[in-house]
């Protein structure tokens, strides 16, 4: 199966091969299969994508499309859009993301053609860490009874 | 106490307000309390009406050979919750997202667009939002049953914004005995606050059912005693289900395999006693303990919510079309279901399954009459 290589760009480890490593993690990203894995595992909050091919940008918005915070779209055009990417539409040329956005009813539709980078900028809520503190706080509490 | 409070209230005068307040079809089903009668519909789970209603939609289905048709709309108005529970993948979304509601003009439309008899209100919980009362009274009026499941922590606080209808059910969340139940919820004291607003909703003359998951490290001695307790509550019926592997869910290692899925309901309703009641297909729960095998019907219970009718089922978050009709013709439902998906390995969860089993009991004479001896002898093999 071809490899696919995609440019990552964070604050703690710019300019990666998204082939190798991520930072603070041993999870290798898997671009060259089918299906990208649990993207929850890879821990994508503060990274950046700027895909250069049609088959970059359809890994890249999988991954978008399946994190639990908000992204920041780069437009071509110079504008950038922030908000929760929450379906893709995946239709060749026509094909197209949809986001809310913080304040506005409604949904907006951004054609992929028009997409430069994608940021993801928000807190990836399904992180785990509240629950992570309610099972640190609950041992503590057992402990102590103990 | 054994008989909970549905004897209780057959003896009583509570039983005759309750028929005041309820509409014809529900007097059909209290005819046999009026009259110190044990009917056979008085130990079912669901109302005679309500039967009535699914079984008459079912075959006007299959008569008019529709082949996809839903069973239950599952309408998810919020994604807020005022829990966060372990094995919850649901609710892990930015701030303005969680924000968003439907309006109880989309809700009626969803409903009308999908035709299902049953609606499934979860969430987020749906008590949190404010026009909740008004979303259920118009779902009833469009003749639709509706069960509005709730965590029931705010249940006492809103009980009075609705009335008590055959066609409204309150399904409670509980996860366990109080000790499984908090672990679950991850916050102590909430099976407490549940069981007093089943109390509270029973005595209002609400119907109240509740609705279980049950994860890895399940004991089904315990599962069986929490049985127990809920028909001593006197709840109607209940509803139990695997978890499903939410790839979002805090907790990733509680669920269940399948192997694993079968053993554990085997053990929870072998020599099943005859008091409890489930509100749900007894062909779906042997589906559970691994007597029979059945594939996904995830069209069964499609689920619309904030982002739209999500593809292909209320688990999986394959996209999202706007209208009922593109969510049938443009899913490919072959990509779906165990040996299809790898996402489906492990699934048996009800909203997959229930819909599977309901048309193996119209599919065929075959069917029905299994599904016949399921609900009289539920402990033959």
């Amino acid at each position: 199966m071809e490899r696919v290589r995609l440019h990552r760009e964070g604050h703690a480890v710019p300019q990666r091969d998204l082939t190798t490593h991520l930072p603070g993690s041993h999870v290798k990203m898997p671009m060259s299969q089918d299906r990208p894995d649990n993207p929850s595992e890879q821990r994508l909050q503060g990274a950046i994508f700027r895909p250069n091919s049609e088959q970059e940008m359809l890994k890249v918005i999988e991954l978008a499309f399946g994190y639990r915070g908000d992204v920041t779209l780069e437009l071509k055009s110079g504008e950038s859009v922030h908000g929760y990417l929450f379906n893709r539409v995946l239709d060749g040329p026509r094909s197209c993301v949809e986001l809310f956005q913080p304040g506005r009813a409604g949904s907006r539709r951004i054609p992929c053609r028009e997409i430069h980078a994608f940021h993801f900028t928000g807190h990836d809520t399904a992180s785990g860490e509240s629950w992570e503190t309610w099972v640190r706080k609950r041992l503590e509490e057992n402990d102590g009874e103990g | 106490m054994a008989c909970g409070r549905r004897t209780q209230v057959a003896k009583g005068a509570v039983c005759k307000t309750a028929i005041q307040r309820f509409d014809p079809a529900r007097r059909l089903h209290y005819h046999s309390i009026e009259s110190n009668r044990k009917a056979p519909w008085e130990t079912m789970a669901v109302p005679l009406s309500q039967m009535l209603t699914v079984t008459s939609y079912v075959i006007s289905q299959k008569l008019k050979g529709v082949e996809r048709y839903p069973l239950v709309l599952m309408l998810e108005p919020l994604f807020r919750c005022n829990l966060a529970c372990a094995g919850c993948g649901k609710i892990q979304y930015p701030e303005h997202v969680l924000d968003r509601r439907l309006t109880p003009e989309q809700c009626w439309a969803a409903a009308e667009e999908c035709g299902a008899p049953i609606i499934s209100i979860p969430g987020g919980e749906p008590l949190i939002h404010p026009e909740m009362p008004e979303i259920v009274r118009g779902l009833v009026r469009r003749k639709k049953f509706v069960y509005l499941c709730t965590n029931a922590i705010l249940l006492e606080r809103k009980m009075d914004e609705y009335e008590p209808s055959n066609r409204l059910i309150f399904s409670i969340h509980m996860d366990g005995l109080r000790r499984e139940h908090d672990l679950a919820v991850c916050r102590d004291g909430v099976y407490d606050v549940a069981t007093k607003a089943i109390k509270s909703a029973l005595k209002r003359g609400f119907r109240v059912t509740t609705n279980t998951t049950l994860f890895n490290g399940a004991d089904p001695p315990r599962v069986r005693a929490f049985f127990d307790e809920m028909m001593d509550l006197g709840v109607e019926g209940m509803m139990i289900s695997p978890g499903y592997s939410y790839e979002k869910a805090p907790d990733q290692h509680g669920f269940l395999t399948r192997r694993r899925t079968q053993e554990l309901f085997s053990g929870v309703l072998a020599k099943r006693k005859r008091r409890w009641r489930f509100n749900q297909s007894p062909l779906f729960l042997e589906f559970l303990m691994g007597r029979r095998e059945y594939q996904c019907t995830p069209w069964g219970n499609p689920t619309y919510n904030i982002f739209g009718w999500q593809k292909p089922c209320y688990l999986l978050q394959d996209g999202y079309v706007s209208s009922f009709r593109d969510l049938l013709e443009t899913t490919a439902w072959e990509r779906y279901g165990v040996g299809r998906n790898e996402k489906c390995r492990d699934c048996m969860v009800h909203c997959g399954y229930e819909a599977s089993a309901v048309e193996d009991t119209f599919g065929s004479w075959n069917g029905f009459a299994c599904t016949v001896k399921a609900m009289l002898f539920p402990n033959a093999t």
